[in-house]
């Protein structure tokens, strides 16, 4: 059966593009712009799908993206909601949470069982014994799970981006429309938002009135006409952060917005009535059936009944009416029924209207598949059915139209507040943050009318604030119009509710919890909104109490004989609708530095390791032989011959101006005031604390001008710091950060002067030019500072070039080395050679606790200086007898070796950790270095180190530097 | 021994240009890529989003109580606020970076820059020059905003033209110069030659996904 | 996010910044006791309140003192070090 209606002014459906899709293997056809929910139920489907729990039929209920219970997968994507997706030709979906099938769904039976589930029956019944939890686990999770993950799926990197405007108005219905167009004209850059895919809100559905088309065309109009608003469809705001922060997402992308001011005029949830079998398909919010026949023209019903406790219900009977439905009877809640001229309609229309009247249960038919008619009750004096004086109305179709609830997380998020106001029965806000606005239903204001009124004022206020913000006067915005404030009656009954007992009344269908669950919470104790929520799960579906928390307030008040402001609200997180993991993790940054030598590390396929940002060579891989061996060749090779090695990512830094010695001083524990120009120096820094922060080389290259080097990985916090010293100083220094302009090799090696004395005429003599000195000249026609450092413990010589000339340089140097057998070593091999040399390398061989009397390398520290970073705290360690000491380990070749951090065991307790080790070391045998108690620090003491498997490894204390002690080989 | 001539500075995505299959001449001791096989080599007005590689033009930082005077000696025009720019006689640009911080950059084929520098041999007084060898990258074109957008938290919109502002672009800190030319947007971007390559690959991609693509120098700057 | 006014920079989000800490006046190192000297070495003042504190915007390198209101995580005001009580 076709339940389409005739073509209607406003309709969202495009009839001239029908669209041939499958639902659960069979095939319909709809019209583009129906989503699944209408297209299905255009056909005459009323099986949407099953309940999360009970596995209980249920079909089409809020049609605004709350029916957390039609959710279907399509082949990629999964738990899409069918009251959202739009239909597209060769869509195939499927529902997610059945076993063989919607129809014949094997776990229907599970109602049956449903007394045996009370409420925290989970927590109670799979809580021991704790080792087969994860047995309970995977199988609840078959049952009561909601769609599966497609593992082949590959989704794209969806662009993420940022966005700017000054007023963010979300939603774009009446009031909405209206704010937009009063901030708009005022000059702001505004943004309209609107999660829906076509503009109007409400008026696109709700007042039936003929005079809403135009009414929707002519403020369009006037906000096309305005240059500076842009409106977006389709696109929800999903989460409001700090400082008008928020993040909008479409169908394609999330975007971040940023935002002067936020204007949410986002509407009203409509909230349904509580009664038995409120569930099943047939039973719906009355804004359901209007948006059926007015977005999508479809005839909601045949024969309905509607629930209705305001003004709304009798317009949904109206609509009803005017579409072709037989309304059997409005039952109004109301004793007094409705005061207003819409009463008048419905009488004239010849629907029969009961007062204080309520729907005692609704009627399945087979298989509660659809409904097949409900009891009208009469109310007592408490409000409660009296269900001995029911009376029988055939129907397919139960509307529901008995209140409202304000679409406010964002401004729950913001900070604002919400109060229950009695003239509507329903929470208001009540504090607004600074730079939030709210309008239209979403602040109280149902009169149509009024609500375009309210947009009005909310954005001539949002103007104000942002004029008031511009404006270095720091005054409050000029009072604007009075808020508007309802009048007539509440359009939200108090307690549309209704005990029938043990039987099947849902407050929550997300989680299929019913009445009694929440009479039997809170006797086990749990009367507050929070603890409530957390122990039954209401609120915690999918649709995260959009049509439940309203009315599990009520009842919590209600049981506790408390008033709905002193029971409170649970807090609203962000994000206003699910959103796929896909837009949220979008395409991400990863940046990574190169250094200049890279392309050429890249052809001979040297193996890359990331060190902090940077990639560098790690060693370079040769034919045939291991990584230990290769690393070992190299080091070899720089011992025998020379190396080269890239060593770009060094911090290299200009420490300038009349106060740069005395800077250094400061910041450094050692002396550089009378460092004669031409010479470098070591440089050890502590942190307030005395702990080892970093360790370089200091190069005067002249009076008032330093080079000075940093690690790798704490070179850009260590340059802040020293910025932030000169500040707090107050000294005449100019510090300036290049790492990454500037090139750095070290060449080195017995053989390094020969290679490098063909590319320079900077006299590279020994006397000319001795161990520790610093020349400023040319290499291969670069310019380049030369320094004669001995890291490695050879001959060598670091080469410092502008970028755009390192690889030219490093090509020149591998040229000019081939006869000396030149080859380049990588960062193990380095780390090797260092290790050999006894040389510390800072964050590896010290912790956040070493201070330079533990690491050996006190004499770094100038003696008698009045101030170094770090020398106060320094002097009051040293007060206290040491703890431990760095020291060389030699090992026996054959002894299983300790891992870097295994624990020196010294009579049953730690006595320290290696720090690090090498296996295959150029000595001929395996060498480390460790913290150790300082009694077992003499060289030549035994120590016992703990391996993985629980045995021990023996190493002995050996005296540093392992490799060249009188440092003979470097100078 | 003969000692080699100066080479050719090189662009830290060299070899990504070179890959696409880039033209390459020698400009003011510059490697620029002047041709590419497939792209839009007319590139004064690339139709969606052009990418462009400026690296390698001569550079120079200042710092120091005198570099302003000493500037002004050398008859260049100081801007006066910080992060303001002015145009230097061979096409590049003067910024100030601080209260006594310059940063320079010469024209392609300019003199100026570089004859600034051999000036600084006979400098005195408090001057530091400080070596600045940024990348720079030129995007322009009709939806240069949608490559930013996609890049950068800040809103160029609400900018001034020619002043700089150093913030993060696809996660790396920068410096970016609005210098919109004749109704076409366009800015420069300014990179550590260390983070340049991964930025190129990145606005790359995005470049590409928006239909614009990598150009040539703009003919304004050559 | 958050948004920080940067004097040099201007308003920016905060993934540009980084926090240094509360603002400390160093002792004397001369003349505090040990006790002294291990206070302002370790301890923070984390009471609730208007705090100065140091940020600083990392992609030009400028440190500055912001007052932030740590009950309420609003920014008060931001000026240079050595800008004193000037204005923000």
């Amino acid at each position: 059966m076709d339940r389409r209606l005739p073509p209607r002014p406003g309709e969202w459906i495009d009839r001239g593009r029908s669209v041939e899709f499958r639902f659960e293997g069979r095939t319909y056809r709809g019209f583009a712009g129906d989503v699944l929910a209408s297209a299905l139920w255009a056909s005459d489907v009323r099986l949407l799908g099953r309940s999360f729990k009970y596995h209980r039929p249920r079909g089409l209920y809020s049609l605004a993206g709350h029916d957390a219970n039609v959710m279907v997968e399509d082949g990629r994507r999964t738990n899409l909601r069918g009251d959202l997706l739009p239909i597209v030709p060769g869509l195939d979906a499927r529902s997610v949470n059945t076993a063989g099938g919607l129809e014949r769904d094997r776990l229907r039976f599970m109602e049956w069982f449903g007394r045996f589930l009370p409420v925290g029956f989970y927590y109670k019944a799979f809580h021991t014994p704790r080792l087969l939890f994860p047995f309970y686990e995977n199988n609840m999770r078959k049952i009561a799970g909601l769609g599966r993950i497609n593992p082949a799926n590959t989704p794209d990197d969806s662009p993420k981006d940022y966005a700017f405007c000054d007023l963010l108005v979300v939603g774009a219905g009446p009031a909405g429309l209206a704010a937009a167009i009063a901030a708009g004209e005022s000059g702001l850059r505004v943004l309209l938002v609107d999660e829906r895919p076509r503009p109007g809100g409400s008026l696109a559905w709700q007042t039936g009135d003929s005079a809403n088309g135009p009414r929707l065309e002519g403020l369009l109009a006037r906000v096309r006409a305005c240059g500076n608003i842009e409106l977006r469809c389709g696109t929800q705001a999903g989460g409001w952060y700090a400082d008008h922060w928020i993040a909008l997402f479409d169908d394609r992308r999330l975007t971040k917005l940023r935002a002067r001011a936020t204007l949410v005029a986002a509407g009203c949830f409509e909230q349904p009535a509580v009664f038995r079998n409120n569930d099943l398909p047939g039973v719906m919010l009355g804004s359901a059936a209007q948006r059926l026949i007015h977005l999508y023209a479809v005839k909601p019903f045949d024969r309905a009944v509607v629930l209705a406790a305001n003004g709304d219900g009798y317009r949904v009977a109206l609509d009803l009416h005017a579409a072709g439905v037989d309304v059997a009877a409005v039952a109004d809640l109301r004793r007094e029924g409705e005061p207003t001229e819409l009463a008048r309609q419905v009488a004239e229309a010849g629907i029969p209207v009961h007062h204080g009247h309520g729907v005692g249960a609704a009627i399945p038919g087979a298989g509660k598949k659809r409904i097949r008619g409900a009891t009208l009750c009469p109310l007592d004096s408490a409000g409660n059915p009296r269900t001995d004086r029911a009376q029988r109305v055939e129907c397919d179709g139960i509307a529901m139209s008995v209140g409202w609830t304000p679409n406010g997380g964002l401004i729950s998020q913001a900070g604002g507040r919400f109060v229950y106001a009695e003239n509507v029965e329903q929470l208001v806000p009540s504090i607004l943050p600074k730079g939030v606005f709210a309008a239209g239903r979403a602040n109280g204001v149902f009169d149509l009318d009024d609500r375009i009124a309210d947009g009005t004022r909310a954005g001539l206020a949002a103007a104000a604030h942002l004029a008031c913000t511009d404006s270095s006067t720091n005054g409050t915005p000029p009072a604007g119009p009075e808020r508007i404030v309802h009048r007539g009656p509440p359009p939200s009954h108090p307690f549309p509710i209704f005990a029938d007992k043990g039987k099947k009344n849902f407050v929550d269908l997300d989680e299929d919890l019913h009445l009694a669950d929440f009479a039997n919470a809170h006797q086990e104790g749990y009367d507050n909104v929070e603890l409530l929520k957390r122990f039954t799960t209401v609120g915690m579906g999918p649709s995260q109490g959009k049509l439940s928390n309203v009315n599990a307030v009520r009842i919590l008040a209600r049981l506790n004989g408390a008033s709905i402001n002193d029971t409170g609200t649970t807090t609203s997180r962000p994000f206003h609708q699910p959103v796929s993991l896909e837009l949220l993790a979008g395409r991400r940054f990863h940046p990574l530095r190169r250094t200049p030598i890279d392309p050429w590390h890249a052809r001979m396929s040297a193996v890359m390791m990331h060190v902090g940002d940077w990639l560098r060579p790690e060693y370079y891989p040769r034919e045939g032989r291991s990584r230990d061996v290769c690393i070992h060749d190299e080091a070899a090779n720089v011992r025998r011959n020379v190396g080269l090695i890239d060593v770009g990512t060094l911090g290299k830094l200009r420490i300038d101006g009349p106060d740069a010695a005395a800077f250094l001083e400061r910041i450094y524990t050692g002396r550089f005031g009378k460092q004669a120009v031409g010479s470098l120096r070591y440089g050890l820094a502590c942190d307030e604390t005395g702990v080892i922060i970093e360790d370089g080389i200091i190069a005067r290259l002249a009076d008032d001008r330093f080079y000075v080097s940093a690690t790798t990985s704490g070179v850009a916090e260590f340059f802040r710091e020293m910025q932030r010293w000169a500040l707090i100083w107050g000294m005449d220094v100019r510090l300036s950060n290049s790492t990454g302009q500037l090139a750095a090799m070290n060449v080195a090696g017995p053989h390094s002067r020969e290679a490098l004395h063909e590319l320079t005429q900077t006299d590279l003599s020994p006397e000319a030019f001795p161990y520790l000195g610093v020349r400023e000249g040319t290499v291969a026609g670069a310019p380049a500072i030369l320094l004669r450092v001995g890291f490695v413990g050879e001959l060598g010589y670091e080469v410092h070039v502008p970028a755009s000339y390192g690889l030219h340089v490093w090509q020149s140097l591998v040229g000019a080395g081939e006869r000396f057998s030149i080859q380049p070593f990588g960062v193990e091999a380095q780390r090797l050679l260092r290790l050999e040399k006894g040389h510390l390398i800072v964050g590896q061989d010290t912790d956040a606790l070493t201070t330079p009397d533990e690491a050996d390398v006190a004499w770094a520290i100038g003696k008698g200086k009045p101030f170094f970073v770090g020398m106060r705290s320094l002097e009051i360690v040293r007060k206290r007898p040491l703890s431990r000491r760095l020291v060389g380990l030699t090992f026996a070749n054959g002894t299983p070796l300790p891992e870097e951090c295994h624990l020196i065991i010294a009579e049953g307790e730690i006595a320290g950790r290696i720090t690090s080790i090498a296996p295959n070391s150029t000595l001929g045998h395996p060498i480390a270095m460790a913290f150790v108690r300082p009694d077992l620090a003499e060289p030549g003491t035994a120590v016992r180190i703990r391996l993985d498997d629980g045995t021990f490894s023996e190493g002995r204390v050996a005296k540093l530097p392992f490799y060249d002690p009188e440092s003979a080989r470097q100078r | 021994m003969t000692m080699p001539e100066t080479p050719p500075r090189r662009s830290p995505i060299h070899d990504l240009l070179e890959a696409r299959g880039a033209e390459f001449r020698v400009v003011g001791g510059v490697a620029l890529a002047v041709r590419f096989p497939t792209a839009e080599n007319h590139a004064d007005v690339p139709k969606s989003v052009g990418l462009c590689d400026q690296s390698g033009l001569p550079k120079l930082g200042l710092k120091g109580r005198d570099a302003e005077s000493w500037l002004a000696n050398q008859r260049v025009d100081v801007p006066a606020a910080i992060y303001d720019s002015r145009p230097l006689p061979d096409g590049g640009v003067i910024v100030r970076f601080g209260t006594d911080e310059f940063f320079l950059e010469g024209g392609v084929g300019g003199e100026f820059v570089p004859a600034l520098a051999a000036e600084l041999e006979s400098r005195s007084g408090h001057l530091y020059d400080i070596h600045r060898e940024e990348a720079a990258f030129v995007l322009l074109g009709s939806r240069v905003g949608e490559v930013l957008s996609q890049t950068c938290a800040l809103d160029f919109r609400a900018l001034p033209p020619r002043r700089v502002v150093f913030t993060r672009v696809a996660g790396v800190s920068c410096g970016i110069f609005p210098d919109s030319a004749d109704n076409v947007p366009s800015y420069r971007i300014w990179v550590d030659y260390a983070s340049a390559p991964y930025l190129w690959e990145t606005l790359v991609e995005i470049v590409e996904s928006l239909g614009g693509s990598v150009v040539p120098s703009p003919r304004g700057r050559v | 996010m958050k948004i920080i006014h940067c004097p040099i920079n201007g308003p920016r989000p905060l993934q540009e910044f980084r926090f240094g800490g509360e603002l400390r006046t160093m002792p004397d190192p001369a003349a505090a006791s040990d006790a002294e000297w291990a206070d302002y070495v370790f301890n923070r003042r984390g009471e609730p309140g208007v705090k100065r504190e140091w940020w600083c915007h990392v992609p030009s390198g400028t440190w500055f003192i912001a007052e932030r209101d740590n009950r309420t995580d609003e920014f008060l005001r931001t000026f240079l070090h050595g800008a004193g009580r000037a204005d923000g």
